[in-house]
């Protein structure tokens, strides 16, 4: 069986862990847990009529006290930036923590998830932000770890995409 | 001028310089701006290293590629001149070994400071043991020192896990484990944690030359053994030796070099390394301590248990057939009863067979039966046990207290006293009764009265005195009772008297041995004499008074100390 290692990134509260929980168990917890550390979970998934196991490290938000250690994304075969679409201020973390990534897993496919679309209403990001990510290159998925939108989507598309 | 001169003027004469030029270059295929390098080349020493310094290392590998020389040519020269450059300068060598010596040296040595204090805590913890002194005769009879011997006993270990965790990705290549372990399906998240706890550890306390190599919770450690690509990460219980890291250590270097093109373009299969454990197989290492002969305590426990349930079963199965085989004695027992058969059949205890209207059954509660677990069945019938047949008789008869019934087989014997009128009528009567055939009748005569004397003596012997301690007087009480037994005494005297015996009082006073025997048997005597100087005084001729002490320790009798008692004996005339 193929393992693959896949990173969780973005700052604090943008909803790493419930997108890994929703994807891996499809639960949901309104209640907040700060990540200390690297969580690691794993879920198979199938791409290409193979099976590929992925090691999901759910790092620790990123914030100004608290800078992710490059060690931990270090041989990501791929990994997630994720942002808080009710949080404006989660893009420019989100870009640092891809810069970052890039240098230490050189390669590496990633995808840009506009988390919380169920706070549609509340969403400081706007089209013009997302527009703007897309221009750079960058592959754009709205979610939502409350209710599952489009998580599944994301999982997949970025296992397919590590798996070219 | 010289010929060479003479052949230059010639030919500066014949061509010009550049035709010259042109000409040079036809022959030799350089320009001159290429001559003049490699002149400059070949005239400067420090351009022409410099040139040369590229192509060496080259040329040193095609000439042992192509064999024209191979490395055991150079290595003689190679180990000269190190130990020439020793023999001159042994701190040029060393300096430049300082920085791959020094971790080495200090990691070996801590090691075996780790090694010689687990040993010597564990040597401890066998500290006048049996084991040690075991240990200590080992030695004796071995060529091996006592140290050797105690080293030797002291890692008892059991490598439970082994993880090959692959350095960067923190993926997990392959894992192994004890036999008596379950297959352990998080290992792929245990080594993903592993990996972050190790890059953590390493980031957060950046130390020069230093990895994270175990981490321990309780008695529980993690051996971390890294290589440039791989780690070797080993769940260790108790107490493992140092041989055991130098084991992972060798893995770790094996798995490097079998694995050296999986492990470096390792892109997440990781079927490679499952397919060959070997190595990880060779660090699951273990020394178990021998096993005392544990006591099944649960067996036992079961057992004694089950014993219990079986004794309490045994004792109720004892104890209701102990009472039923009580009652049934009893009914067999009871006069006019006649028991035919009895059991237990459904819980309930029965008994059958036939009774006379006059007996009466013995009630099975007093022997310990709830009436509802008895069922009685018995048949009325004439029974002609003499007991039955007797109380029919007297029921009949109304016989006189002085007269007593017997009967043996068909005979009613009459044993007493009874006037004529109603033996005349019993006479007729007896016979009627069922299984009386005969009658038997004994009259006894009326018994002669008592000799008075006999019963005098009686009230003498009955009579004692007890005396509070210092009190050698008589109280009022005893002085009546004194008296009495003057009186009675006198009687048995006058009476017997006429006989061919003579009478004679023992006065009996009592004592103990406790303190001083002597003086208490000379106190008692002296009680005994006062007693016998009183009677005398009262007219008791003093040739029947014989004073005698009695230790009370010495016989069976109810008298306390310092009591006086009477006993009278006939003796023979010729005897006195």
């Amino acid at each position: 069986m193929i393992k693959k290692k896949v990173s969780m990134l973005g700052s604090f509260a943008v909803g790493k862990t419930s997108l890994v929980q929703q994807y891996v168990r499809s639960i949901f917890s309104e209640k907040y847990h700060t990540t200390i550390g690297v969580k690691i979970d794993q879920k198979i998934v199938i791409v290409d009529h193979q099976e590929v196991n992925l090691m999901l490290w759910d790092i620790h938000g990123e914030d100004d006290y608290q800078k992710v250690k490059p060690a931990y994304v270090m041989g990501s075969s791929a990994y997630f930036i994720v942002i808080d679409g009710t949080r404006r201020n989660t893009i420019e973390t989100a870009l640092e923590l891809q810069e970052m990534a890039a240098k230490v897993s050189e390669g590496a496919p990633f995808i840009v998830l506009i988390n919380k679309a169920d706070l549609k209403e509340e969403w400081e990001v706007t089209e013009t932000d997302i527009q703007s990510l897309k221009e750079k290159g960058m592959t754009v998925i709205t979610t939502s770890a409350k209710d599952g939108f489009q998580v599944e989507e994301a999982f997949l598309k970025l296992s397919q995409q590590m798996m070219k | 001028m010289t010929e060479q001169s003479k052949q230059n003027n010639f030919l500066s004469k014949a061509i010009s310089p550049a035709q010259l030029k042109e000409l040079r270059q036809i022959l030799t295929g350089y320009d001159s701006h290429d001559l003049e390098r490699l002149n400059k080349l070949i005239q400067d020493p420090e351009t022409f290293s410099e040139e040369i310094r590229l192509l060496l290392p080259l040329s040193i590998r095609k000439m042992v590629e192509n064999g024209d020389v191979s490395l055991q040519d150079i290595q003689p020269l190679m180990e000269e001149a190190l130990k020439e450059s020793i023999q001159k300068n042994p701190k040029t060598l060393a300096n430049i070994l300082f920085p791959v010596m020094m971790p080495a040296i200090r990691k070996a040595v801590s090691e075996d400071i780790k090694q010689m204090l687990d040993s010597i805590n564990t040597g401890l913890e066998h500290g006048f043991s049996p084991s040690r002194i075991i240990w200590r005769l080992q030695s004796v009879f071995s060529d091996k020192t006592y140290t050797e011997i105690v080293l030797s006993h002291a890692y008892i270990y059991q490598v439970k896990q082994v993880f090959l965790i692959h350095k960067s990705t923190g993926l997990l290549l392959a894992q192994v484990n004890n036999k008596d372990e379950t297959d352990n399906a998080e290992a792929d998240m245990v080594s993903g944690m592993l990996t972050a706890i190790k890059d953590f550890v390493q980031d957060s306390f950046q130390q020069e030359n230093s990895e994270l190599d175990s981490i321990t919770l309780g008695d529980f450690n993690i051996w971390i053994e890294q290589g440039p690509h791989a780690i070797l990460a080993a769940t260790v219980a108790g107490n493992a030796p140092a041989e055991l890291r130098i084991l992972m250590k060798e893995s770790v270097e094996g798995i490097h070099v079998n694995f050296a093109y999986e492990l470096e373009h390792f892109e997440g299969d990781t079927t490679p390394f499952r397919i060959n454990k070997s190595f990880l197989q060779n660090c699951l290492q273990k020394e178990e301590k021998p096993q005392k002969a544990k006591k099944p305590i649960a067996i036992i426990l079961m057992g004694l248990v089950l014993l219990g349930f079986a004794g309490y079963w045994l004792y109720n199965f004892w104890e209701s057939q102990t009472r039923f085989n009580n009652l049934l004695m009893a009914y067999e027992n009871t006069p006019g009863v006649f028991v035919n058969s009895s059991g237990k059949k459904n819980g309930t205890y029965y008994f059958r067979g036939m009774q006379d209207p006059l007996s009466i059954l013995p009630n099975p509660v007093q022997f310990g039966f709830q009436t509802k677990n008895i069922k009685l069945s018995f048949n009325k019938f004439i029974s002609l046990d003499p007991e039955m047949v007797i109380m029919r008789a007297q029921r009949l008869l109304s016989p006189p207290a002085s007269l007593k019934f017997h009967y043996t087989y068909d005979t009613l014997k009459m044993v007493g006293r009874a006037d004529a009128n109603w033996l005349s009528q019993a006479k007729k009567e007896a016979l009627k009764l069922p299984g009386v055939q005969h009658l038997k009748i004994v009259l006894i005569k009326p018994a002669p009265k008592p000799k008075p004397g006999k019963a005098k003596i009686l009230e003498i012997e009955h009579q004692l005195f007890t005396f509070p301690f210092g009190v050698d007087k008589l109280d009022s009480a005893q002085t009546e009772a004194f008296h009495k037994l003057i009186v009675n005494t006198k009687n048995i005297l006058d009476f017997n008297l006429k006989q061919d015996s003579i009478p004679v009082i023992l006065v009996l006073s009592y004592t103990n041995k406790l303190g001083n025997k002597t003086a208490n048997k000379r106190i008692a005597h002296a009680r005994a004499m006062r007693f016998i100087d009183w009677m005398i005084k009262a007219g008791i001729p003093m040739e029947t008074l014989v004073p005698k002490v009695v230790f009370i320790e010495e016989r069976e009798n109810r008298y306390p100390v310092r009591t006086v008692s009477f006993k009278m004996k006939y003796v023979k005339r010729e005897n006195l």
